[in-house]
């Protein structure tokens, strides 16, 4: 599994009946609350081994699945 | 506010905008600074030199931290990863104790003028376990406008410098975000990327902003002056004599306090939109049909909304997400279940946004217990969630069908409303008094008691029936403002004509009316 489907498969784990492949206002529409992004920000620094800081939780880093992804390996390169 | 005020304001914000139209676009943004500054001295007056100390620290904490960002920039040249990762470091430490300085500083200020009474009470309180009686001095300054909501704006400012959200600007524009004078009465909370750009882009007439902005205004002080200060006679009569009634009467004065705050508060910021539209500017968004929200945690995404993005950009995310939390969440991967790794940090974090949203809201005991009844509804709810859930997939049941909708409606309303109970009973056993005295039955006629008039309870349930009305409309995405945008201009003159005099010949002033204190005004 690549790494996008392991992420998929991280945000279908918290939302379970939202096609993340449609979405692009996971903040703004309130598909994600805080809450769901503290859990995925430990899911993701759990899968992934990097480190998202409170300076990383803005509403473009979480916007889609794209924008997470690309979090993710800008985090990866940074480490 | 009362309407003497409010009418005074809007006078006011009209003179603003005929000088800052005739002046060219480069001046306009100082045109809004200097009548900033005017209507803050002329409420103020000598507190004013708050405001300042306010606006000058956090400029200047944003050029400490943008020079040591530049020092940065120019001594990573040339080293390797690790080395980075050390200097990168070591200017974050230097540019921490630049940002603790400044927050200490500005929430000192305000823990002085806000909180000083009651932290000397509860000194004096815990002095008298020990049986020391000790008089501690008590001071009497009136609170500079909206302290409680520029200190956090300004602090948020200064945050996002340190984390690179934005690069800081020059001392007018620090001082015009800060000090904009529609948002100081009671906010919204705003954020600098978002409102410094169009504060300084001198916007010119537009006729939508005119007419919008306007339209705005005045919807604001219906809601204000019609509505919320009507169903102050009510509430204001069912709180200060509790004693009296019971039952019903207590129900209906919790609930009709409830529209009264939404009404007033709601207004007073459409009123602060209102204004910002002439000037083309967009304030953040406050209230989303509350009312409509299905758990506490939503209401709370829909009710105070700069407030609530305020505390979880601040509060609620750095605590959730800080090293120790980041460290303990490692500790705990792949030994217990994910859940505890998302309770244990957003419990930590969720009773510091509460103790902190509770003691925000008032200098109280009263207010905590406001905070913490809040606090634990949530920290239930993220509990009883993977129950819930598990149940709904047991049973097959579809949790989005409407019956249920309805019924988490309903009951995150009567939750909220405990919660309005707790915030407007003039004490904390009041508040439990009246929560007991629910259950008591009877009633009493306010009308026969000549508390209010027929024509008053008929206004107030009209006036609640057109808040109702409105978010209908409003959560069924059918957009009001732009309806009336598009009518023709004569017609919408008409219309603003019509709603001028709807406030005259219906609002709740003149005589055998008092103007209630407003209820977020002098935080």
């Amino acid at each position: 599994m690549d790494n996008m489907d392991k992420l998929i498969e991280i945000l279908k784990k918290i939302k379970p009946n939202v096609d993340f492949s449609k979405e692009i206002n996971l903040i703004e529409s309130g598909v994600l609350t805080s809450f769901d992004i503290i859990r995925l920000i430990v899911e993701i620094n759990n899968e992934y081994d990097v480190e998202i800081t409170p300076l990383h939780t803005t509403p473009e880093n979480f916007q889609s699945v794209d924008t997470i992804y690309n979090l993710i390996e800008k985090l990866a390169d940074e480490d | 506010m009362n309407t003497i005020l409010i009418a005074a304001y809007i006078l006011f914000a009209t003179v603003v905008y005929g000088i800052y139209l005739l002046l060219p676009k480069k001046a306009r943004p100082f045109c809004l600074l200097a009548f900033s500054f005017l209507f803050y001295i002329v409420y103020s007056k000598f507190m004013t030199i708050f405001l300042v100390l306010t606006i000058v620290t956090v400029y200047l904490g944003g050029i400490g931290i943008n020079k040591l960002n530049a020092k940065f920039d120019k001594q990573k040249e040339g080293l390797e990863k690790d080395e980075r990762k050390a200097l990168k470091k070591k200017f974050a430490r230097k540019k921490r104790w630049i940002l603790i300085g400044a927050i200490v500083f500005n929430f000192a200020i305000l823990a002085v003028l806000k909180y000083f009474n009651f932290f000397t009470s509860l000194f004096e309180g815990f002095l008298s376990w020990f049986n020391v009686s000790a008089s501690m001095p008590v001071l009497k300054l009136a609170l500079p406008l909206g302290i409680s909501y520029y200190t956090l704006s300004a602090i948020g400012y200064l945050i996002d410098v340190n984390r690179g959200k934005c690069t800081g600007g020059g001392f007018w524009q620090v001082a015009l975000f800060v000090s904009f004078f529609p948002q100081l009465f009671e906010g919204p909370f705003a954020s600098y990327t978002e409102l410094s750009p169009q504060l300084q882009a001198g916007t010119g007439f537009d006729k939508d902003n005119f007419f919008g902005g306007v339209f705005k205004m005045l919807w604001g002080w219906i809601k204000k002056v019609v509505i919320a200060d009507r169903l102050a006679i009510i509430v204001g009569e069912v709180f200060s004599n509790y004693t009296q009634y019971n039952g019903l009467i207590i129900v209906i004065g919790i609930v009709l306090f409830t529209f009264q705050l939404y009404a007033e508060f709601s207004g007073l910021i459409d009123i602060a939109q209102g204004t910002s539209n002439l000037f083309g500017i967009k304030l953040a968004k406050n209230f989303e049909q509350p009312f409509f929200s299905q758990s506490v945690p939503e209401f709370w995404r829909r009710w105070h909304i700069s407030l609530g993005n305020w505390m979880k950009e601040y509060i609620f995310y750095p605590i959730s997400m800080s090293k120790g939390m980041m460290k303990l969440n490692k500790k705990m991967s792949g030994k217990v279940n994910t859940f505890w790794q998302v309770f244990i940090p957003s419990a930590i974090a969720l009773l510091a946004v509460w103790l902190f949203c509770g003691i925000w809201h008032g200098a109280g005991v009263k207010y905590i217990v406001y905070g913490l009844y809040y606090y634990f509804i949530m920290i239930g709810g993220m509990c009883i969630a993977p129950l819930s859930n598990l149940l709904y997939k047991k049973t097959g049941i579809n949790k989005d069908n409407k019956f249920l909708k309805i019924c988490r409606i309903a009951l995150t309303f009567i939750l909220v409303n405990f919660g309005m109970l707790l915030f407007r009973a003039n004490t904390l056993p009041a508040a439990f008094d009246m929560f007991g005295a629910i259950f008591t039955g009877g009633q009493l006629d306010l009308i026969g008691l000549g508390v209010i008039e027929v024509a008053d309870v008929v206004m107030c349930a009209l006036g609640v029936c057109a808040l109702i009305v409105v978010d209908i409309l409003k959560e069924k995405k059918i957009d009001i403002k732009a309806g009336f945008l598009s009518q023709k201009n004569y017609l919408k003159t008409i219309i603003l004509v019509g709603m001028i005099a709807f406030v005259i010949i219906f609002g709740a002033f003149g005589d055998g009316y008092i103007p209630p204190d407003p209820i977020y005004g002098n935080f």
